[in-house]
C-alpha cells in the first residue's frame, strides 16, 4: 500500500526506476484495464445506451448527449490533470477518480428517473475518462524502452478480455433466462445484487439496469492491486534546477531523440494553468505534436462514437436482436484482443506512423463495410474488423506519444492525447445526435446518415497523420527513439 | 476492527477537531434534554431531502432547508452513533487538521458534510426521513487521512472470540477496507431487499461514500499547509 503513495511527493522531480519493473506490476497494470473495461462495456457500448434508449423517447441521443457533455469536461480537466499528476504522482490521482468513479458507477443502478440516471452516468464516465489519463500514462513506469510495445499491447488485449468478463459475468443478472440455467448459489448471488426483478418467461427482456453494480464492483476488485499494491518507480527531488530549455525547434529537438525540450523553463511554482497555455502555445513549434494531436483528436471521436453506438447502429440500422447484438460486441471484443496483440507486435517490428495507417486503414474498410452491409450474418464481419482496429488504434496511439514527448511530461501530454482524443468525444456525439434528430426517431437512414458523417471525419484524420513525422523511422521505431535519446 | 489510535503524532494542538466532538457532545446532551419533545427538534433541525427540493410543502424556505444540512451534522441518533463518529474524528482528525491548517479544517469539515449529504439527498430527492449524523463529514476527513497519512499504521482492536488483540493495520489499507465496506453496504441498498429496508431508515452508506470521495478529492487539489510530521509515535 505504501509504495503507492509518494507522501507529499516534491513539487517536481525526476522520475527515476528505483524499482525493477516486475512482472507483478506488469499484471497490476494489466488488471485495472480489464476490470475498467467492463465498465466502457456495459456502460458505454452495450447495456446502457440500449437501456437507456428503451426508455424513452430519442434516448439515443440523450445518452449521446449526456456522454458528449461528460466527455467535454473530461477535455477541460485532462490537461490540468495530467500535469498535477506529473508533479504529485499518477497513482495518487488515479486512487480518487477510480473510487469515484465506482461510485458513480453503482448509483446508475439505482432507480430513478432517466436524467438523473444520466447525470450519475456522466459523473461516472468523467471519473473512468479522467482515470484512464493517469492509467494509461503509468505505461513508461511499468515497462522500459524495449518492452513497451508488448506491455502495452498486453495491457489492451487484457482490456478486451475485461470486456468480455463484464460482458459474461452480467448476463445471469439481465437474463432471467440465463439466471434460471445457472447454478442455485449464483441464481441467489444474482438475486441479492438485482436491483430489479428479471423473469424467465419474457423473450429477450433483458433487465439491463442489472449490470451497473456488478460492473463497479469488478472495476473496484481489478483496480485494488495497481491502486494499492504495485511496485512503481520512486520519485527523487532534483537537486539543482534544470537548465533553461531553448525554443523548441522540431528539427533541432528531433536531433535529440524528442520533439519536445525535456524540461520547461517555467518554475514550479508557476500556476498549472500557466504552465498548460505554455504548453498549448508552444504547440506550433512542433508541428509533429501537434497535427498527431489533430489527427488523434479526429479519428478518436469517429472510434468513440462508433465504440458507444454500436450497439444502436446494429439494433436499429441493421435489424439485429438482443441476443446478436450480444454476440456482435462479443465477437468484436474476442477478436479485439488479438487486433491488441498484434499492432503490439506489429509496433515493434515496423515503424509507429505505418502500424498507426495499417490501423486507421482497417477502420476505413470497417465504415464501408459498415455502410454497404445489410445482412445481420454478414455484419459480423464488420465487428471483426472493428474489434481488430480498436485493439489496434489504442496501441498505436499510446506508443505514438510516447515517441513525441519525453517521459517527465508523459501525463501531461496523456492529458492533452486526451485532450485532442476525449475532447474529440464531445464532437462525435453532438454529430451523430445531431444527425440523428433530422431522421424520424429509430429511423435506420438516421443512423446510416451519422456515420457517413463521422467517415468524413475519419478521411481528415488520416490526411491530417500523414503530415506527422517521428523521430526514427527504423523498424522497431519505439526502442530506437528511446536508445537515440540516451 | 475497531480503531483505538493511530501512529502518527500530531505537531499542533488540534483545537478544531477538540471542539468539534465537545459541540457533537453537547448537541448530544441537548436532545437528551428533549425529552418527549426530541422528534419536533430532530425534524426541526435534521436534513430532509424533500425539504431542500420541495421548501414550500413544509412552509420552510429555501434557506431553512440549507441551514438543516449544517445542523445535522451535529445531531446524532444514539449514545453509540455518537461514540463511534467521536472516536473517528478524535484518531484521524487531529492529523488532517495538522495539515490543513485549523481554519482550513473547519472548512474543509463542514464542506464535506454538506457534500455528502447533497449526495444522499440527489439520490433520494423525495425521501422525508431525517438525516442526521456527522459521518459524512467524518468520511470526508478519512478520505484526507487516505491521501495524507497512507503510511501511518491505525492501532485496532480485533475481536475473536473472547480475545481482543490490538493489531497495527497501515492507514491506507485500514481506510481502503473501510471505504469497501461503505460502497458493498451501499451497494446492497440500492438492490431490491435493500430499498425495501433502507426504505425505513438506516445507515446512509452513500453519504459515507461520497464524504471520503470528496475528502480525497479535497486533498488531492489543497496541498497541506505544512508538511506533515515525518516522525511515527513507536507503539
Amino acid at each position: 500500500m505504501g509504495a503507492g503513495f509518494p507522501a507529499l511527493a516534491p513539487a517536481r522531480g525526476d522520475v527515476q526506476d528505483l524499482v525493477k519493473v516486475r512482472g507483478g506490476t506488469v499484471l497490476a497494470w494489466s488488471l485495472y484495464e480489464l476490470g475498467a473495461t467492463s465498465f466502457a462495456m456495459n456502460l458505454l457500448s452495450l447495456h446502457l445506451p440500449l437501456d437507456i434508449a428503451g426508455r424513452v423517447p430519442r434516448g439515443s441521443e440523450k445518452f449521446s448527449l449526456a456522454f458528449g457533455l461528460s466527455m467535454a469536461v473530461v477535455a477541460v480537466a485532462a490537461p490540468f490533470l495530467g500535469h498535477l499528476a506529473d508533479r504529485a504522482g499518477k497513482r495518487r490521482f488515479l486512487v480518487p477518480f477510480v473510487l469515484a468513479g465506482v461510485a458513480f458507477t453503482a448509483l446508475v443502478a439505482a432507480p430513478g428517473p432517466v436524467p438523473r440516471v444520466l447525470v450519475l452516468f456522466a459523473l461516472a464516465n468523467i471519473a473512468f475518462q479522467c482515470a484512464y489519463v493517469f492509467y494509461s500514462a503509468l505505461l513508461p513506469d511499468v515497462s522500459d524502452e524495449t518492452n513497451s510495445g508488448r506491455v502495452s499491447g498486453f495491457g489492451v488485449a487484457a482490456g478486451y478480455l475485461g470486456s468480455l468478463l463484464g460482458m459474461f459475468l452480467v448476463l445471469p443478472f439481465v437474463s432471467g433466462k440465463i439466471r434460471a440455467g445457472m447454478p442455485s448459489f449464483v441464481s441467489s448471488i444474482c438475486d441479492a445484487l438485482s436491483v430489479a426483478a428479471v423473469s424467465s418467461n419474457v423473450n429477450d427482456a433483458w433487465v439491463r439496469q442489472n449490470a451497473y453494480l456488478p460492473t463497479a464492483m469488478l472495476w473496484l476488485a481489478a483496480a485494488v492491486p495497481l491502486l494499492f499494491f504495485a511496485r512503481l518507480p520512486k520519485r527523487t527531488p532534483k537537486k539543482t534546477p534544470p537548465p533553461a530549455a531553448p525554443p523548441p525547434q522540431d528539427g533541432a529537438a528531433r536531433a535529440a531523440g524528442s520533439l519536445l525540450p525535456s524540461k520547461k523553463s517555467f518554475s514550479s511554482s508557476s500556476s498549472p494553468f500557466r504552465d498548460v497555455l505554455h504548453t498549448i502555445r508552444s504547440l506550433p513549434q512542433t508541428p509533429s505534436l501537434l497535427w498527431f494531436l489533430v489527427s488523434n483528436f479526429l479519428y478518436i471521436d469517429v472510434i468513440h462514437t462508433i465504440q458507444i453506438q454500436m450497439s444502436t447502429y446494429s439494433r436499429y440500422a441493421v435489424g439485429l436482436n438482443d441476443v446478436q447484438v450480444q454476440i456482435l460486441l462479443l465477437v468484436a471484443t474476442a477478436v479485439a484482443i488479438l487486433g491488441g496483440l498484434l499492432y503490439g507486435l506489429l509496433c515493434q517490428r515496423v515503424t509507429i506512423r505505418t502500424a498507426t495507417l495499417v490501423a486507421l486503414g482497417n477502420w476505413v474498410l470497417v465504415f464501408a463495410l459498415a455502410l454497404l452491409v445489410r445482412d445481420p450474418k454478414a455484419f459480423t464481419l464488420v465487428g471483426v474488423l472493428a474489434g481488430i482496429g480498436l485493439g489496434g488504434i489504442k496501441v498505436t496511439g499510446r506508443l505514438g506519444l510516447i515517441a513525441l514527448v519525453p517521459a517527465e511530461r508523459m501525463t501531461e501530454f496523456f492529458g492533452f492525447f486526451t485532450l485532442a482524443g476525449e475532447a474529440a468525444s464531445v464532437l462525435g456525439p453532438f454529430l451523430w445526435a445531431a444527425t440523428l434528430t433530422l431522421f424520424p426517431d429509430k429511423s435506420p437512414a438516421g443512423y446510416r446518415a451519422g456515420l457517413a458523417v463521422l467517415f468524413v471525419v475519419l478521411v481528415f484524420a488520416i490526411g491530417a497523420f500523414l503530415k506527422v513525422r517521428f523521430a526514427a523511422k527504423e523498424a522497431g521505431a519505439l526502442s530506437r527513439i528511446r536508445r537515440s535519446r540516451r | 476492527m475497531i480503531p483505538i489510535r493511530d501512529t502518527l503524532s500530531s505537531r499542533t494542538v488540534p483545537f478544531v477537531t477538540r471542539l468539534l466532538v465537545v459541540a457533537n457532545v453537547a448537541v448530544f446532551l441537548l436532545e437528551v434534554l428533549q425529552g418527549e419533545s426530541l422528534d419536533a427538534f430532530l425534524q426541526t433541525f435534521a436534513f430532509v431531502p424533500q425539504r431542500l427540493f420541495h421548501p414550500g410543502l413544509y412552509g420552510w424556505t429555501f434557506t431553512d432547508a440549507v441551514v438543516t444540512i449544517f445542523s445535522a451534522m451535529f445531531l446524532h441518533g444514539g449514545v453509540m452513533h455518537l461514540l463511534g463518529n467521536m472516536l473517528f474524528l478524535w484518531i484521524f482528525g487531529d492529523n488532517v487538521e495538522d495539515a490543513l491548517g485549523h481554519m482550513k479544517f473547519l472548512v474543509f469539515y463542514l464542506t464535506a458534510g454538506a457534500g455528502a449529504s447533497l449526495l444522499q439527498a440527489f439520490l433520494s430527492p423525495s425521501s422525508t426521513i431525517p438525516n442526521l449524523g456527522a459521518s459524512g463529514a467524518i468520511a470526508g476527513v478519512l478520505g484526507a487521512y487516505f491521501v495524507y497519512y497512507p503510511r501511518a499504521r491505525i492501532v485496532t482492536v480485533v475481536p475473536l472470540f473472547i480475545l481482543f488483540p490490538l493489531v497495527e493495520i497501515p492507514a491506507g489499507l485500514y481506510l481502503l477496507g473501510w471505504f469497501a465496506l461503505q460502497f458493498w453496504m451501499g451497494s446492497a441498498q440500492l438492490t431490491r431487499a435493500g430499498r425495501a429496508a433502507a426504505s425505513q431508515g438506516g445507515v446512509a452508506f452513500w453519504a459515507h461514500v461520497g464524504g471520503f470521495v470528496l475528502g480525497v478529492a479535497w486533498a488531492l487539489v489543497f496541498r497541506p499547509s505544512r508538511r506533515p510530521a515525518a516522525t511515527y509515535r513507536i507503539s
